[in-house]
């Protein structure tokens, strides 16, 4: 009997609530690509994460090569897609290599946060 | 024995306490998401469940001169009760079967476990825990080798990623290494302390597709992480200083919400087993299936 206490509550677990598509907002590809080299200077960074995220508590930044910031307006994510945060560079970019950094929180509260490269060569 | 273990278990988490880390669910350190692995325990704490693992091996040889085929299936559940501090229980079922022998059937020992997280570093992709296993004695079938005395082994989990390496090992990113430092001390006399040291070291795909150089591979590549683990335990005392152990190479397929792996298992020595077996896991993370497990049971915010 003693052996049915971890198979009944994991039971108990999966049976007794609803399954609802929440988890960790992850990072699956983004606009320019993870470590690409693009020849004409971006005018956003787009992020699509694995999972919808709430735009007011997550941030898109661009450190340039010198460490400093890129300036960028507020993200906010796609109307029609709540799983891309995009936020506009409304600074000047010097060709170069640059490092997106992101934090998001998804819909079901956990919060991640990464960063990635990438280059602008004319 | 009784005193000293739950003592030093206490101080390692008083200690651990003063430098308590912002806490995730999943094992995550900044870009680094480090997966379970199957042999070797990973190095956070979170809400989820192991069911099932599964293992087939060819035990050593026996009296009769027979291999003795050894399969068991088992389960652990683990609970967040706050955000770096979680509690798990853990059982199984094996049969040994050999050709003309009485098969040994049966359940092993219960094991309970407490793991705080104490350090977390996300700029270095570092992660540390300390954590008491328990296995409780008298509670599995004797005769399928469940021991009828406890042993407790107070654990050291770590691990860290090697995002920090240079631009130019760009490639090399994606390697973590996670490893357990135990001490097995049993309950019986009869029974030798031992050393219980693991190590896993693995590739993570996703985190080359994420954090270093997007590839457009297929999504299927995209979320496998090769690893190798090697879990060893040699005795300490009481005549007892034989290594043993497996080398695993296997791969685990790391969706958002689970994560299956599957391993071969190569001994280190023919005492432990009689060739090449294999271990699979199917692994979920309950805080991404129900909503009741999104937060600790006992409050915090993750």
């Amino acid at each position: 009997m003693k052996h049915l206490v971890l198979p009944a509550i994991t039971i108990a677990l999966l049976a007794g609530t609803p399954s609802l598509a929440l988890a960790h907002a992850f990072l699956d590809n983004a606009t320019p690509k993870v470590g690409s080299t693009v020849n004409a200077p971006p005018a956003s960074i787009r992020i699509q994460f694995t999972q919808k995220v709430e735009a007011a508590f997550s941030h898109i930044h661009l450190i340039g090569a010198d460490g400093k910031d890129v300036a960028m307006g507020v993200a906010a994510t796609d109307p029609s897609d709540q799983t891309q945060l995009i936020a506009p560079i409304t600074g000047k970019l010097a060709p170069g290599r640059y490092e997106v950094r992101w934090d998001a929180l998804s819909v079901d509260t956990h919060h991640t946060n990464g960063h990635f490269p990438f280059t602008y060569q004319p | 024995m009784f005193f000293r273990t739950p003592r030093l278990a206490a101080v390692l988490f008083l200690g651990g306490a003063a430098i308590a880390p912002a806490a995730h669910a999943h094992a995550i350190a900044g870009d680094r998401i480090f997966p379970a692995t199957l042999a070797t325990d990973d190095p956070s704490v979170a809400s989820e469940i192991s069911l099932p693992t599964a293992n087939w091996l060819p035990a050593p040889v026996d009296s009769s001169g027979n291999v003795p085929q050894v399969k068991s299936i088992g389960g652990e559940l683990d609970l967040l009760l706050t955000p770096n501090f979680a509690l798990g229980i853990s059982d199984g079922w094996s049969a040994q079967t050999a050709r003309a022998e009485k098969g040994a059937y049966g359940f092993d020992n219960i094991e309970v476990s407490a793991k705080y997280k104490f350090f977390e570093d996300d700029d270095h992709e570092i992660l540390m825990s300390v954590g008491l296993v328990a296995d409780i004695g008298g509670t599995g079938a004797v005769n399928a080798g469940a021991d009828s005395l406890s042993t407790f082994t107070p654990t050291f989990y770590f691990g860290k990623g090697m995002g920090d390496l240079p631009d130019g090992m760009a490639l090399l990113k994606p390697l973590a290494i996670t490893g357990t430092i135990g001490f097995g001390l049993p309950q019986s006399g009869a029974n030798p302390y031992t050393f219980e040291p693991g190590i896993a070291v693995e590739y993570n795909m996703q985190y080359l597709k994420t954090a270093v150089k997007d590839y457009d591979l297929p999504d299927v590549l995209n979320r496998l992480v090769p690893l190798v683990e090697v879990p060893l335990s040699v005795g300490l005392n009481r005549g007892s200083s034989t290594w043993g152990g497996t080398v695993n190479p296997g791969v685990i397929y790391l969706a958002n919400k689970w994560q299956l792996g599957v391993e071969a298992t190569i001994p280190v020595t023919a005492n432990d087993q009689h060739g090449v077996g294999i271990a699979a896991q199917l692994h979920v993370f309950l805080d991404d299936w129900l909503p009741e497990f999104s937060q600790p049971l006992l409050g915090g915010t993750l």
